[in-house]
């Protein structure tokens, strides 16, 4: 084909692709819901519209003034940041229960969506026009020495049926959002032409460009452990001085009976007494100790096998024979012992120890579990009654009030219920104040651990409830885990680089 | 603000019709209702650029 003609053709092409764009779907939700069905876009709707009508109109600048690089780069760099756009809108969407949203849904999808569509559809469009475009050089022949190309009916149709439509969004804009510095809302009612209903608002100007932040609500600094302290990051001041307990009033002082230092070569992060043996962990590393914390057998996990396991707040056992390991991002690997492991299935999960560990096969395996009340909270502690199994929340440099306990079936993993407890509180505190590196379950009552201000909070999970406090010597400085054994509390501490063991009473 | 940008952008389209020799008018036009509005928007999305979302 001649090149000239294929620039024609072109042209013809990018005046067709800007027209739809501007056509379909921003006069669809002018037009159709805006004035049929009353929808009124809310401020990040407006701006994605807008995004449409840029990249549209970009085209029919190509179209009108031939193929020149500053509209081809404004046109990728529009799209680009519509792409962008609509993902920054249906991103706080996109973890909400099903058919729920914002404004209208077209095919069970929102518009938000339908826009990221759109965006993805202009590259696609894009791509495919390019495959029909002439030599480069033909661009400038066709154009002939002439300042700007002659419209055909089609393209002339094209551009002025666009200008209506965006003249009909300007009308749109002037009732739904206002004149400047008026500007588009958040939850805007929907379309009217009655001026006691017309709502004109400065609101969306608040908070503007201020605490900038990639992650948002997620940028959450990793908990505190044994092995890597994070007061700094984290914000808390962590002290051992009961006094500056949230409780109001603390009912037994714990007196410490003996004190060992254990002789083991890394920070225990969490140590249990299960089945007659020590159970200790160390970020990724497991061990089954004796009573004299001689090391019987360990493991190293992998933690980004499958569902990654930040690094371990907990073991449990379960099923007889078998344990949970928790994460601090509440994923879990059920595993168990069997000194005749086939280290060629158990590899997946064990960087060391696959050959006496399971990790795959009948009821073992990861898992996430899910919470409602503290999707953006860590957990760093964790304790089962046989029925159930319990993770409490600790406090971080996003959110330090906080306080949640998840209640988990041990049958089917699922969340059976979340509760923050009663407590009697010096005024204007919370349990967030509080931060939980154990837990361990006496008699159906969960005795909760703080390692800041030396506390323990004695829970009744059912009356969801703290029922009794408990200090405990300020001489123990990084409480990090708590169990009974021989009736008596234990309590290990990661200080002065050693893990001691203080039995009290 | 939604208004003013898309007069903007309504203006540059009467000039590409019916003034095309204005082309660097027009096309500053637009290019400042888009600063206008990208600006918002990701003004408007700082305190979570990333969405709430797990990524």
């Amino acid at each position: 084909m001649n090149e000239i003609n294929k620039a024609k053709k072109f042209y013809t092409l990018m005046c067709l692709a800007g027209f739809l764009i501007i056509l379909l779907p921003v006069g669809t939700a002018n037009i159709i819901f805006g004035y049929f069905l009353a929808d009124s876009p809310c401020v990040l709707c407006w701006g994605q519209r807008e995004a449409m009508i840029f990249i549209g109109v970009m085209a029919l600048f190509i179209v009108r003034y031939g193929m020149k690089g500053k509209y081809l780069a404004a046109l990728l760099i529009m799209t680009a940041a519509g792409l962008y756009q609509s993902f920054a809108h249906f991103g706080n969407h996109a973890m909400e229960d099903l058919d729920q949203g914002f404004g209208l849904p077209v095919f069970g999808i929102h518009t938000y969506f339908w826009a990221e569509v759109v965006f993805w559809a202009v590259v696609l469009l894009l791509g495919f026009i390019f495959i029909f475009a002439p030599k480069f050089s033909a661009f400038d022949k066709e154009l002939n020495g002439e300042k700007f190309r002659k419209y055909t009916g089609f393209s002339l149709a094209a551009v002025v049926i666009s200008a209506i439509i965006v003249a009909s969004n300007v009308f749109q804009a002037f009732v739904g959002t206002g004149i400047f510095p008026y500007v588009g809302q958040g939850d805007p009612v929907r379309f009217t032409l009655n001026p006691k209903y017309i709502i004109w608002s400065t609101d969306s100007w608040h908070g503007l460009w201020q605490n900038i932040s990639f992650l948002g609500k997620r940028d959450v600094k990793a908990p505190d452990y044994a092995f890597a302290p994070a007061s700094d990051k984290l914000g808390i001041k962590f002290d051992n001085d009961v006094n500056n307990s949230p409780f109001a009033k603390i009912d037994e002082n714990l007196k410490i009976l003996d004190e060992q230092t254990i002789n083991f070569n890394k920070a225990i992060n969490t140590l249990d007494f299960i089945n007659d043996e020590f159970v200790a962990s160390s970020k990724w590393d497991v061990y089954f100790l004796d009573n004299n914390f001689t090391t019987k057998d360990s493991f190293e996990l992998d933690p980004y096998f499958s569902a990654s396991i930040d690094p371990i707040i907990g073991i449990i056992p379960y099923m007889n024979d078998k344990f949970i390991l928790m994460g601090s991002n509440k994923s879990f690997l059920r595993f168990k012992k069997n000194p005749n492991a086939n280290d060629t299935l158990q590899y997946a999960d064990f960087v060391k120890g696959a050959n006496h560990f399971e990790g795959q096969g009948k009821d073992l395996g990861r898992g996430r579990l899910s919470t409602v009340r503290s999707k953006f909270n860590h957990v760093a502690s964790m304790t089962t009654d046989d029925k159930y199994f319990y993770l409490a929340t600790v406090p971080n440099n996003k959110d330090a009030k906080t306080f949640v306990i998840s209640k988990y079936s041990l049958k089917d993993l699922v969340l059976s219920g979340e509760f923050t407890p009663k407590a009697d509180l010096k005024e204007g505190r919370t349990l967030g104040d509080l931060y939980i590196t154990s837990m361990t379950d006496k008699d159906g009552k969960i005795y909760a651990l703080s390692k800041n201000h030396n506390v323990i909070a004695v829970i009744d999970p059912v009356k969801e409830e703290v029922i009794k406090t408990l200090s405990f010597p300020n001489t123990i400085t990084n409480a990090r885990s708590i169990f009974f054994k021989d009736g008596k509390i234990n309590i290990l501490s990661y200080q002065d680089g050693a893990n001691k063991l203080f039995a009290l009473n | 603000m939604e208004f003013l940008e898309l007069l903007l952008i309504f203006v540059a389209l009467i000039l590409i019709i019916k003034k095309p020799e204005k082309e660097n008018l027009a096309f500053s036009l637009v290019m400042i209702a888009w600063l206008m509005m990208i600006i918002f928007y990701v003004g408007h999305k700082s305190t979570g650029l990333l969405t709430i979302m797990n990524l």
